[in-house]
């Protein structure tokens, strides 16, 4: 997984691309990281270029979200496609986090 | 100096007394404490073979057996093939010092001795040779541990004793396929022996990988007998009180997908909850109404479970007639199968799954055995994530 990050007058926008998996674990703390130095509220995922996401991938979806709620920001999750978006609603996600098309 | 280096075993062959002498003296002046001398190249191998060095280093020009012999005849032998040998050459067109290393030299040192040289290169490729034995160790405990951890796994799946105990009392034949990735990732399913010729039946798949998600697998495994003699009968209630208990147990970002059920051959149903898992499937027996289909697929939505307290799963259920199959399975299944031609429910669907099926006699063998054959076939040698399928034939004639 690599990721893109676009700073938008109301809203942070990383995009990203690829397979989040078990192995992005260090990269996704790394976009933790940058996402909590925004000054953004809104700190939006995209996940349109984004083609896999595993078990391991959605608890990190899941800290993303917790993290950025003691920081009293706000987590979306934008335009999930394919497997990603099954994955989703599989999980009932969207009971949790925010998920916008 | 390390002392793991100080003390590693050097082997200095030489056919001139002069040269050991003062190899051997420059060696233990830096401080190396375990050097042993050979005066050919037959003493040497003779040596070798006695009490293998950690380094060698070899002369060229010896009578009898040259060093690019001694180097040849350890490289042929397996338990020899990284031992560093460093080879003093006076040899100085390009063409010799190439011939050196075809022969399987590591380095070379150049004669006359230079002290400082000697002394940095043996220190370089005994600090390597340290480094590479730490590393082996370690890999070897770790290959060791998640081996144990693996059988321990093994023992947790139900017993083909416990599952021919259940094809007597339930009236079904239980059958399971189980691939572990080679690191462990964290699936499991078991069966709960209820009252009355029901069982329930849970597939769990631990979010992540490796040690951590097996050592998860085992809490949920504890958590769920816990569960079984109170809430066993109720799926709803099951998963239920399993997330508030995870929720507690399990660090933010570790979940699993969960779904359980009972299985009910009296009432002919199914009737199950489920926490993101795969939904599970029943296959209608033949012959199958022409408005109808063969497959009917259940619902595996849901939260999974340990991520939020207060989540609440519903109770399903799925009709589960005589001469039809129920088939579970972790979602790795779908991802191995998705790419190939409409993956799992075309393989249900295929000719040699429902041929196996009409004509079955044997609760559904035959077409268990078409359905893992496919799998094993699409997942590999070593599949890369755990895959668990369970197959439950109800025979009519079994």
């Amino acid at each position: 997984m690599d990721y893109g990050i676009e700073d938008k007058e109301q809203e942070t926008l990383v995009r990203l691309r690829g397979r989040l998996t078990f192995n992005d674990h260090a990269k996704l703390r790394a976009l933790i990281r940058e996402m909590l130095q925004n000054k953004a509220k809104r700190q939006v995922l995209d996940l349109s270029t984004l083609e896999f996401v595993d078990s391991a991938g959605i608890g990190m979806l899941l800290i993303a979200r917790e993290e950025m709620a003691n920081a009293d920001k706000q987590l979306v999750l934008r335009s999930a496609a394919g497997q990603v978006k099954r994955v989703l609603t599989v999980a009932q996600l969207n009971k949790i986090v925010t998920i916008e098309d | 100096m390390d002392d793991a280096i100080a003390a590693c075993r050097i082997l200095v062959v030489d056919d001139t007394d002069f040269n050991r002498t003062l190899i051997g003296a420059l060696l233990g002046e830096a401080g190396f404490q375990n050097v042993a001398y050979a005066k050919d190249g037959f003493d040497a191998l003779a040596q070798i073979a006695a009490d293998a060095p950690d380094l060698l280093i070899l002369d060229i020009m010896m009578p009898g057996m040259d060093g690019f012999e001694v180097c040849r005849r350890l490289r042929a032998d397996h338990a020899y093939a990284d031992l560093p040998v460093l080879v003093q050459t006076a040899l100085s067109s390009s063409d010799d010092r190439n011939r050196a290393f075809a022969a399987g030299t590591t380095d070379l040192i150049s004669k006359p001795l230079d002290r400082t040289e000697l002394v940095a290169r043996v220190r370089i490729h005994l600090q390597n040779r340290v480094l590479i034995r730490d590393l082996q160790t370690y890999r070897a405990r770790v290959e060791g541990e998640l081996a144990m951890a693996r059988s321990m796994y093994d023992h947790l799946l139900p017993s083909p004793a416990l599952c021919a105990a259940l094809t007597d009392s339930a009236g079904v034949t239980l059958r399971s396929h189980t691939a572990l990735s080679f690191d462990l990732g964290g699936d499991l399913w078991g069966v709960l022996p209820l009252a009355g010729g029901r069982f329930g039946l849970f597939l769990l798949d631990m979010a992540g990988r490796g040690v951590s998600a097996a050592l998860n697998a085992f809490r949920m495994h504890t958590l769920i007998h816990e569960l079984a003699p109170h809430l066993g009968e109720r799926p709803g209630a099951f998963l239920t009180e399993l997330n508030e208990r995870a929720v507690c147990l399990l660090e933010l970002g570790q979940h699993a997908t969960v779904i359980y059920g009972v299985v009910d051959g009296a009432a002919e149903r199914f009737t199950y909850a489920a926490a993101a898992a795969a939904p599970p499937i029943l296959i209608r027996p033949a012959p199958i109404p022409p408005d109808n289909a063969a497959l009917v697929f259940g619902e595996g939505a849901g939260q999974p479970v340990g991520v939020a307290a207060g989540t609440r799963y519903e109770e399903r259920s799925l009709p589960f007639p005589p001469d039809s199959a129920l088939v579970l399975h972790s979602t790795a299944v779908l991802e191995t199968l998705g790419g190939r031609s409409g993956g799992f429910a075309a393989l249900l669907q295929s000719a040699a799954v429902q041929n196996a099926l009409a004509d079955g006699d044997d609760g559904g063998g035959g077409a268990f055995a078409a359905v893992t054959a496919a799998l094993a076939a699409a997942q590999g040698d070593v599949p890369l994530d755990d895959h668990t399928l369970v197959w439950i034939g109800r025979g009519g004639a079994r």
